[in-house]
């Protein structure tokens, strides 16, 4: 079809952009009319619902602060499914890279006497080396067995959770909780929070400093290069010799190191401790991030922010209206599926065309 | 392969087209003396995708009772045709009757309920189901038992009839690929299909398997259905058909009977006034050629295709610097597969490739491309990145060159100025370079993979059916740099499925057959009936 193609079209092909672009805000405005209906069924106010959205996540400083708590981890998750969504690869498996994270930044924290200064970086170290060490056992199945990522990476997520359970329900389990968990990460291993009162905490720089360097790689590095060419076709990466193996691990390793940081700042800046159910299924969530990010880590970081205001919104007014939170998770799931449906939608109307 | 004595003179062709009721002449299709045995007529049907026309008024007649065999290269409109029939394009001019009557075909679901049945080169079958499973998938509904007695008796009654060797009750899985068309060409019978549509059937079977397909054809023909064979491969048409519809370039060239046809014609119809093709032929004084063993060396050569079966056998093939050899031969016959192994895309199962001396095989596109050996696969969007920019497809076999990526970094800067550079040498469009590659018209697509390849001018380039779709001038462009390549001291290697353009272009022409290197033919022997006569599996004279 390309063939087909003339300059003339490149106008058209921008206009196709823009509509994409602005297809996630068609796709939030449809979620919150259909989630009136929804608000309304249960007998309440829609608008009165909606205001508490936007006070629980932006309402206040200390709200703001538990808005930026939730973006941490899923910032750090998004970008672990996006980096390999950049040459192709859906990374599924974010959660159990993130459990992974987590298990070794609580051995660092827990059982690796270091000073301050020292403790801290070393559970990050730990923490990204075994989410890439998860994340390295599907890669390695796919260059060199094919094995379809999406299986293996989810079959890994099993694996990751069990393994925290054992762990925390035997092994590591403190003596003096009622329920399964470790006891809490000695001061050097917490990540401090902005101010006594706040949510938001220290771990906000790991964020940070991995979007700056996710940013780096998908512009500025030769690996990010390489990564765009294979997401163009392996036909082509083949025929000019990009090492495709080596590119597809290393993708997969990178959002590794990502997912296990996220958590690491979810246990040494929330939790202070491991507990089996510590994640929230930020993993995910992530996957939705990335998806609607179309592989931009800036964008995942505008998503990420949406999904954690969106989620802090959502219980604070299920606390303060009594909507239950199930129609917030609902009207989260339905800003997803419209973009979804108008994304399907558009190249399902470009098949037709081609016909 | 039926014996034929010698490449004939194309003095029969006026009786042969006199026979034959020939396309576009004035020669109105015959109103069939008997319409009802007419199962599939298509009249006039022309289907354009984008600016590519895919049909060009188009007529086909298939009666019940024989075996119509669709010749053609790859994108002769072969594949578009059977869709059209078969309900999954629509065509945007003409008709399609079916028994007589106008048919409007919107699904292959239409298709089937008209009796038509397709067998894809892609079975559409189920692995872990067993044989009647897959074959009663279709009409079962949701709570329904599938061993229903009534239709595996019929079934078994089916298999019986024909001859089939396969078990019902065995996994699809467990079957070989020829056991699986028999699965579906059961399908289709039990369907009570009339007119069955055969893409590219012999395509993944073994030579036996090749014969009992014949002998089923033969058998279903004999009970009155009506059969189109899709086929590239000449000798199939031959031996298949009971007639034989050329298509070329969107068009059908002729349909005749089979009986009355000849290797040569049929290839005359295939290659016949190619486009592209007409460049200067014969007046380049061709550069001094080096030594036998400057340029590519290639011995004892066999490669393996992606199902691990040899489609190339020990071929030897020598092209010295300065010097361009063509690879022709009819598409299919191991061209493919050893461009890539000399490209180092795919591994060679033996032998070995020298340039200028010393060993490449083995090695990768990158390092390659270090020694100066290029390759320009054959479809563009194998040579093309579509999600980058036409300025950064032309660095995408650089960019990681110590002159382009300093500790992991890019420098955009240099690699700007390297893309500007081949850009001005080879007239793309230079403010546009940071557009989408998708934007650029076929002709500059090529213009960015050749400039590509020819950044550091390479002592030796693999290029594969470079003008394939392109027009006059540009194709001329690609011969006149390929040739300027040549001159410089360069081995070039081009194949191409095209006779004309190849005696237009190469200096030797090496026929490939079934793998093999079937004859050398120098220029000074260059003539399209010898050419043709090998690459219908002649043997060559020497």
């Amino acid at each position: 079809m390309s063939e087909s193609l003339t300059l003339t079209e490149d106008s058209r092909v921008r206009l196709l952009n823009a509509i994409a672009s602005a297809s996630l805000l068609w796709a939030v405005l449809a979620a919150i009319v259909l989630g009136s209906g929804l608000i309304l069924a249960a007998g309440l106010n829609p608008v009165d619902a909606y205001r508490r959205i936007f006070e629980g996540a932006f309402g206040g400083l200390y709200q703001l602060s538990v808005t930026v708590r939730f973006f941490i981890p899923l910032c750090l998750a998004g970008l672990a499914v996006a980096i390999p969504h950049r040459c192709g690869l859906f990374n599924i498996g974010g959660e159990g890279q993130l459990i992974l994270g987590a298990v070794a930044a609580t051995y660092v924290a827990l059982f690796v006497p270091a000073p301050a200064y020292l403790h801290i970086p070393l559970a990050l170290l730990a923490a990204g080396a075994a989410g890439a060490v998860w994340a390295a056992i599907p890669a390695l199945m796919l260059a060199y067995r094919n094995v379809n990522e999406v299986l293996s990476t989810v079959m890994m997520n099993f694996v990751a959770a069990f393994i925290v359970q054992y762990l925390v329900r035997s092994v590591w389990r403190s003596s003096d909780a009622m329920f399964p968990v470790t006891a809490d990460f000695p001061d050097t291993a917490q990540f401090a929070t902005f101010g006594a009162t706040m949510a938001w905490h220290t771990g906000l720089y790991v964020t940070l400093l991995a979007l700056v360097a996710a940013m780096l790689v998908v512009s500025k590095s030769s690996f990010g290069f390489s990564m765009r060419i294979l997401a163009s076709g392996a036909q082509v990466a083949r025929n000019i010799g990009i090492p495709i193996r080596q590119t597809i691990v290393i993708a997969m390793l990178t959002g590794g190191v990502f997912a296990g940081l996220a958590g690491a700042t979810e246990v040494m800046g929330v939790q202070h401790n491991l507990s089996p159910q510590f994640s929230p299924g930020y993993g995910f969530t992530a996957v939705m991030i990335a998806m609607l990010s179309a592989g931009s880590p800036l964008r995942v970081c505008a998503i990420a922010f949406l999904f954690a205001a969106l989620r802090n919104g959502v219980s604070f007014m299920q606390r303060t209206e009594g909507v239950p939170s199930a129609i917030g998770q609902v009207i989260i799931a339905l800003v997803v599926i419209f973009f979804a449906v108008e994304t399907a939608h558009r190249y399902f109307v470009n098949r037709v065309r081609a016909r | 392969m039926t014996a034929l004595t010698r490449p004939r003179s194309y003095g029969n062709e006026e009786d042969a087209i006199a026979m034959i009721d020939r396309h576009g002449k004035g020669n109105v299709p015959p109103a069939s003396p008997e319409p009802r045995d007419e199962l599939i007529a298509v009249r006039g049907v022309s289907k354009s995708f984008g600016a590519l026309k895919a049909l060009n008024d188009v007529d086909l007649t298939l009666r019940a009772g024989e075996v119509h065999c669709l010749l053609g290269e790859n994108g002769a409109g072969k594949s578009t045709l059977m869709g059209t029939i078969f309900g999954i394009h629509r065509p945007d001019a003409g008709e399609i009757r079916i028994r007589g009557s106008r048919a409007a075909l919107k699904s292959p679901r239409d298709a089937i309920d008209a009796r038509i049945g397709m067998v894809h080169q892609q079975f559409m079958l189920v692995p872990t189901l067993s044989v009647a499973e897959n074959i009663i998938l279709g009409e079962i509904g949701l709570f329904q038992a599938a061993r229903n007695p009534a239709r595996v008796s019929r079934l078994e009654g089916l298999v019986r009839e024909y001859g089939f060797d396969v078990r019902l009750d065995t996994k699809v899985g467990a079957l070989s690929l020829g056991q699986r068309q028999q699965v579906e060409i059961l399908k289709l019978l039990y369907r009570n299909s009339e007119a069955l549509i055969l893409d590219e059937p012999t395509s993944v079977l073994t030579p036996a398997e090749v014969d009992k397909l014949f002998i089923t054809l033969r058998t279903l023909v004999a009970r009155g259905m009506g059969i189109i064979l899709i086929t590239h491969k000449l000798h199939e048409a031959l031996s298949f058909g009971d007639r034989v519809t050329v298509m070329r370039a969107g068009k059908v060239v002729a349909t005749g009977v089979t009986a009355e046809l000849t290797r040569p014609q049929l290839l005359d119809w295939m290659f016949g006034q190619s486009t592209g093709a007409q460049s200067a032929a014969g007046v380049l004084p061709t550069a001094a050629l080096g030594a036998p063993e400057s340029g590519l060396s290639i011995d004892d050569v066999s490669v393996a295709a992606d199902a691990g079966n040899t489609v190339v056998r020990s071929v030897n093939l020598r092209v010295r610097s300065g010097e361009i050899v063509g690879i022709a031969g009819v598409s299919g016959n191991g061209q493919r597969e050893f461009a890539e192994a000399i490209a180092g895309v795919r591994p060679l199962s033996a032998g070995s490739i020298r340039l200028r001396g010393n060993r490449v095989d083995g090695l990768r596109p990158r390092a390659l491309r270090e020694l100066g050996l290029v390759y320009v696969p054959e479809e563009r969007s194998a040579g093309l990145a579509h999600d980058v920019s036409i300025g950064e497809n032309l660095t995408i076999a650089d960019y990681h060159h110590r002159r382009f990526t300093r500790l992991g970094v890019l420098r955009h800067k240099v690699l700007r100025e390297f893309s500007r550079g081949l850009a001005e040498r080879f007239n793309l469009p230079i403010e546009r370079l940071a557009k989408s590659v998708r934007v650029l018209s076929g002709g500059n697509q090529q213009r960015v993979i050749l400039g590509r390849a020819l950044a550091h001018d390479p002592a030796c380039i693999i290029a594969s059916q470079a003008t394939i779709g392109l027009d006059l001038a540009t194709s001329v462009y690609v011969h006149e740099t390929l040739r300027a390549s040549a001159r410089a001291g360069g081995s070039v290697l081009y194949i191409s499925t095209d006779v004309d353009e190849l005696i237009g272009l190469a200096d030797r022409i090496a026929v490939m057959f079934e793998g093999r290197i079937a004859g050398v033919v120098e220029r000074s022997d260059f003539d399209k009936n010898t050419i043709g006569y090998l690459m219908a599996g002649g043997q060559s004279a020497t």
